[in-house]
């Protein structure tokens, strides 16, 4: 039997005359792996082909075997983690898992009760009953990640899932997906921070422009990167604090402080920066409340690996 | 090869109830309705000329509230009001205006607010068909405007039937004279939820503002009322078409027109019947289409 799950054959899609994706051929197996890219690279596209949101102009997509464009029979087996996160503002979080959960058709009281057990794999039974309007940006993304897979889905397709989730978030997340990894589940999820998927998984797909740049382990892309300076922002309530102490850090060149909420931090290891700064956090107290790239996306990394491609 | 921990299985058994599966967008957009107090009032209030008729009903069968009543002076009350085709149409005809209320309220955002969150894609990653989201959406305004128009009108209905005194019409004649009211007590509401459902949703999935559905909405009935009187005044008869033909542009004085036809009721309009099954036919196939061009943009898009 293959361990393929999702295969795409040649598949291209375009907005229009801008692209998309073009001309993928990529076999994705059980497991985790990691998309990574920056915005505009087509990780999203790439996401919504699989599952079946839109059509290939070009080319196949295949999930088990089967096209996924509306195909409500397959759409049972995967679990999407779309990164828009505004929607049923007025629900409270278990009305909103269970009316999506209703449309499984396997009636209202399996709905309830996986609904429940969702929202409290996501630590957020408390919040349940709480207007998902009045949610942070943290909560409203483990809500949609419990609604992913609420009905135990053979594929996890998640888009930036941790987005606005602070250090102990990411960490409990990566906790589960590498554990709906080791099951045999397909997991694929996108980020822009490499460290986020070295924890998870050693194998990516790298994306840049509509193309897959990159395939494979993750720490062999991650040494081309060494050489390469990066800019990380930092959002929190006390800057100066947390500049001062990651300038003692050896791979830390420099810090600016934007302004009286956010620091930009220079490094050539990234990995070791956020494993820093998770105890910088915690030692310090500080409540951070947006860890990114500031280069707005990670395209300075892959310029400069499309650069080395094209040398 | 990777050894993995299959201790996990995926529910590969049947789907059951075709129907509670877009029924749920219906019955979860009530539920976010009802959450608001000045909506339950609304519906509440919707329900007392319900009320009215069945009281009016129940003294016009009871003699001993008759004889009550004549006490206070109040007399002739056992045939005030004659309970035929009439008093049923303009039952549903009276609960117009709050129709028009709760879909401007509850059917303008309904497709508009998941375009405008981009939750479009929520629904097209669930197991359900594109054609169920749309029954799901057509069923919250469509069920609410039944409950507010058939379910009242039919159960005053069966309320006449049950109550009337031996010897009287109702009685004697009832298959005769009164069974076929049935036909035109739910078809005339059918009909009036099916087009009102439309034209909102139509409304609905052109902006990703549900006031902008909701103004054009009203806009559109209220404009379209006021052109096919001016149509009618200003052009007049035109080759084969007559001045009062003109007033079928109108969705309001063609539904009226419609009951009035169903239930056989004199018109005074001189609209041929004929021309407003037409025109009602070609504004839902109008609405269909435009309904499943932009559903199909919007929800082939992605996230």
């Amino acid at each position: 039997m293959s361990d393929i799950t999702i295969r795409l054959l040649g598949a291209s899609r375009w907005y229009g005359e801008i692209l998309g994706i073009n001309k993928i051929n990529v076999d994705i197996p059980s497991g985790i792996t990691g998309l990574v890219g920056p915005n505009g690279s087509g990780k999203s596209t790439l996401m919504n082909l699989i599952c079946g949101l839109m059509q290939p102009d070009q080319g196949r997509v295949l999930v088990h075997g089967e096209d996924p464009w509306n195909n409500a029979e397959l759409h049972r087996k995967i679990g999407y983690c779309t990164q828009s996160d505004k929607f049923f503002e007025n629900f409270t979080g278990r009305q909103f898992m269970e009316s999506m959960l209703r449309m499984h058709g396997r009636g209202e009281a399996w709905a309830r009760h996986v609904a429940a057990e969702a929202l409290d794999r996501l630590t957020l039974t408390d919040a349940a009953n709480r207007c998902i309007r009045t949610y942070s940006k943290g909560m409203r993304q483990r809500v949609k990640v419990a609604l992913a897979l609420a009905h135990e889905p053979d594929v996890l397709i998640l888009d930036e899932p941790f987005n606005g989730l602070d250090p102990v978030g990411r960490r409990e997340l990566i906790r589960m997906f590498v554990e709906y990894g080791r099951e045999g589940r397909t997991v694929l999820v996108s980020s822009h921070v490499l460290h986020e998927i070295e924890q998870m998984t050693d194998r990516i797909l790298m994306m840049s422009n509509g193309y897959v740049m990159a395939e494979g382990a993750v720490r062999e892309v991650r040494d081309q990167l060494r050489s390469h300076p990066f800019r990380v922002l930092v959002r929190c309530n006390a800057p100066r604090r947390l500049a001062a102490r990651l300038l003692q850090e050896p791979h830390v060149h420099g810090a600016e402080l934007d302004d009286d909420r956010s620091v930009t931090v220079v490094t050539n290891d990234p990995d070791s920066l956020y494993l820093k700064l998770n105890d910088v956090v915690l030692e310090e107290k500080l409540e951070p409340d947006l860890v990114t790239l500031a280069d707005e996306n990670v395209s300075s990394i892959f310029k400069y690996l499309a650069g080395r491609e094209h040398h | 090869m990777p050894v993995y921990e299959l201790h996990y299985q995926t529910y590969e058994g049947p789907r059951r109830g075709a129907v509670s599966r877009w029924f749920a967008i219906a019955r979860y957009s009530w539920m976010g309705l009802l959450g608001r107090r000045a909506i339950v009032w609304l519906f509440t209030i919707s329900w007392l000329q319900f009320l009215l008729r069945a009281a009016l009903l129940y003294i016009m069968v009871n003699k001993n509230v008759q004889t009550l009543l004549a006490g206070f002076g109040i007399r002739g009350l056992a045939n005030i009001i004659p309970v035929d085709a009439f008093f049923f149409k303009t039952m549903i005809d009276w609960q117009l205006p709050f129709c028009f209320l709760f879909v401007f309220i509850l059917g303008a955002g309904l497709i508009s607010q998941d375009l405008a969150h981009n939750a479009l894609v929520l629904f097209a990653a669930k197991p359900i068909s594109r054609w169920e989201y749309f029954l799901g959406k057509f069923a919250t305004v469509f069920l609410l405007i039944m409950m507010l128009t058939w379910l009242q009108t039919i159960v005053l209905y069966m309320m006449q039937w049950a109550m009337a005194p031996e010897g009287s019409p109702w009685a004697t004649s009832f298959w005769s004279e009164y069974a076929w009211l049935i036909v035109p007590i739910t078809i005339y509401p059918a009909l009036l939820a099916a087009s009102l459902s439309l034209l909102i949703l139509t409304f609905s999935s052109l902006t990703r503002n549900g006031r902008y559905a909701g103004v054009a909405f009203a806009a559109t009935l209220i404009g379209l009322a006021s052109v096919a009187s001016i149509l009618k005044e200003a052009v007049g008869s035109l080759g084969f078409i007559q001045s009062s033909d003109w007033l079928v542009l109108s969705p309001v004085i063609l539904a009226h027109e419609l009951g009035d036809h169903l239930f056989k009721l004199k018109s005074g309009l001189g609209i041929s019947p004929k021309l407003a099954w037409i025109t009602l036919a070609a504004f839902w196939v109008l609405c269909g289409a435009i309904l499943k061009i932009r559903l199909q943009q919007s929800m082939s898009k992605g996230a």
